[in-house]
């Protein structure tokens, strides 16, 4: 069966996060509420979700806020403004900070959740319009096969690649010269959606640069982005 | 220029500092012209006396006696002129304090009132995107019927908010007019207390709301004032508090006085906040506290309608209580 696709739903106001939450779960997504800013943020560093409905007029930190705070770590997530605030500024505003969609309140329910499939399909078409990676992948001395599983390393070896490994090695070539941040790999290879503390993409790169980097101290086709994830370059 | 642009800019509060600069510039060009026209009027006495001692016959045996008269003439002009001098100085510096608070009182006002707008905006669209929600699910889905009534006691919750805060803007409006008319009666406050109670009970199953009631507490009062301003302080209370908080309802008597007291476990008030909490349209110095600000302005004034007191304290164990003194109703 198909991963049921997660929404966090942040509001502070009780009666409208319940329904909304009702609304969500009937149509078939997983929910997780969170009632200000603060825990907002939190549940986005600690899970994957596939859309943030947002409002903004939150306690502590308002959603412009968080909607920039996430930005800064996070790019793809689509996230769509729930506000009662409507004129025009506003909605620029919260359009300028990252917000993908902006809807006021009172809404329309089917209205909403229309925005919302779109919103998901669209950022999964995105994510999948990257140029597919070839069988086989050539760099440097380097020869990765995807369909055998087997790879030859610099020094002309073949060893064999386990799936985890294919998997996180197609992932960073097809987004090669950018940085994938260390939840997307989790998430798309390890189908994570809550993100362990752990060193497992660490040692996996640790890996590739034994195999690939004529000196793994200085690498130049794996690249580790302190704090954010990990990046390939051809050159 | 865009109809926009010329609708906005006709509503757009202009920017105070323009309208000081005008002021300030202008008090100043008063106060130089004054300078400027003493200087010139004591110039002109001077010479006019120095004239008028040259026209003097040093021959004429009184001249000594001319002479002294032109001087004490000069001087009592001069001592004329720095006397009324002095009194438009005065009346200038006064005026222009008084004109310099009213200008800021002003802007202030319109402040406050632009601030309110917004936050009218919120408060009046929250209640009604949710009941518009609840009613769009009621229509839409198939619920079983403990999701019915969830629902539909939320979107009463919701009617019951938007009718409080109509009738805070109407009677706000109402005092203001000075059309309001007190209309007294004697009552039983611990039947209304309890009464209170139990309505916000209803209306909220889920939330701790406790009663400590001294039974058979009789005022004399306005029963809708009352009941506006009690209705007020628990929704202050179930708004501000966590759901699994208490709210007490503590009613007695000391003395010749009665103490209702509405007491909540939420973050309390800030030190600096407490001064201006009843302040018209004051929703707390973060900025980040929701409601209109008229709750407890209107609170405060009904109560002293009452010639009674409300104080703001904190609970001894976490949050705040708000406690309302009122006279006792002796029966004869």
């Amino acid at each position: 069966m198909a991963r049921k696709l997660s929404v966090l739903l942040v509001e502070d106001e009780e009666n409208l996060r319940d329904t909304l939450k009702l609304n969500f779960e009937m149509e078939g997504y997983n929910v997780v509420p969170a009632g200000d800013g603060a825990s907002a943020l939190n549940a986005v560093r600690r899970e994957y979700f596939d859309l943030i409905v947002l409002d903004v007029m939150l306690p502590e930190i308002d959603g412009i806020s968080v909607c920039e705070n996430i930005r800064l770590f996070n790019s793809e997530i689509p996230i769509l403004i729930l506000s009662a605030k409507n004129s025009s500024s506003d909605r620029v505003i919260g359009l300028q900070k990252g917000a993908d969609d902006y809807v006021t309140k009172p809404f329309d329910l089917t209205e909403l959740m229309l925005r919302v499939k779109k919103l998901i399909n669209k950022s999964k078409l995105i994510s999948s319009s990257k140029e597919p990676v070839k069988e086989v992948f050539t760099f440097g001395k380097n020869n990765i096969n995807f369909k055998s599983l087997e790879c030859t390393t610099k020094d002309g070896e073949t060893v064999a690649l386990t799936k985890k490994e294919a998997m996180l090695l197609k992932l960073l070539i097809e987004n090669k010269n950018e940085v994938v941040p260390r939840e997307k790999i989790l998430q798309a290879v390890w189908g994570y959606n809550v993100y362990p503390t752990t060193r497992t993409v660490d040692n996996f790169i640790l890996n590739f640069r034994k195999y690939f980097e004529e000196d793994s101290r200085k690498p130049k086709y794996f690249h580790s982005i302190r704090g954010i994830g990990y990046k390939f370059t051809e050159n | 220029m865009n109809p926009n642009e010329v609708l906005n800019r006709k509503f757009r509060l202009k920017r105070p500092q323009n309208v000081y600069f005008l002021y300030w510039f202008l008090l100043t060009y008063i106060l130089g012209a004054l300078l400027f026209w003493f200087i010139l009027l004591n110039k002109q006495n001077s010479e006019l006396s120095r004239y008028r001692l040259g026209m003097i016959d040093v021959n004429d045996v009184s001249h000594q006696e001319k002479e002294n008269r032109i001087l004490r003439e000069r001087n009592s002009n001069a001592a004329e002129y720095i006397g009324q001098g002095i009194t438009f100085i005065l009346l200038i510096g006064v005026g222009g304090v008084l004109v310099s608070q009213a200008i800021s009182r002003q802007f202030q006002q319109a402040r406050q009132q632009e601030h309110f707008m917004m936050a009218i905006t919120h408060e009046l669209k929250t209640p009604i995107a949710i009941t518009k929600l609840n009613l769009e699910t009621l229509e839409k889905r198939t619920l079983n019927p403990e999701q019915q009534q969830k629902l539909i006691r939320t979107t009463i919750q919701e009617a019951n908010r938007l009718n409080l805060l109509c009738n805070n803007m109407l009677f706000a409006n109402q005092i203001e007019a000075g059309v309001y008319r007190v209309e007294e009666e004697t009552f039983d406050l611990s039947e209304f207390a309890e009464l209170r109670a139990s309505d916000f009970k209803s209306r909220f199953p889920s939330r701790n709301i406790r009663t400590d009631l001294q039974p058979g507490l009789k005022v004399r009062g306005d029963l809708l004032l009352l009941q506006l301003a009690v209705n007020n302080l628990l929704d202050n209370a179930i708004k501000y508090s966590a759901k699994e908080d208490l709210v007490l309802v503590r009613l007695f008597e000391a003395g010749k006085e009665i103490h209702l007291q509405v007491v909540d476990e939420g973050p309390g008030i800030a030190q600096k906040d407490r001064e201006r909490v009843f302040d018209k349209y004051y929703r707390g110095s973060s900025g980040k506290i929701k409601g209109t600000g008229l709750g407890l302005y209107l609170t405060r004034k009904i109560i002293q309608a009452h010639h009674g007191v409300i104080k703001m304290k904190d609970n001894d164990a976490r949050g705040s209580i708000f406690e309302i003194i009122l006279k006792k109703e002796i029966l004869n």
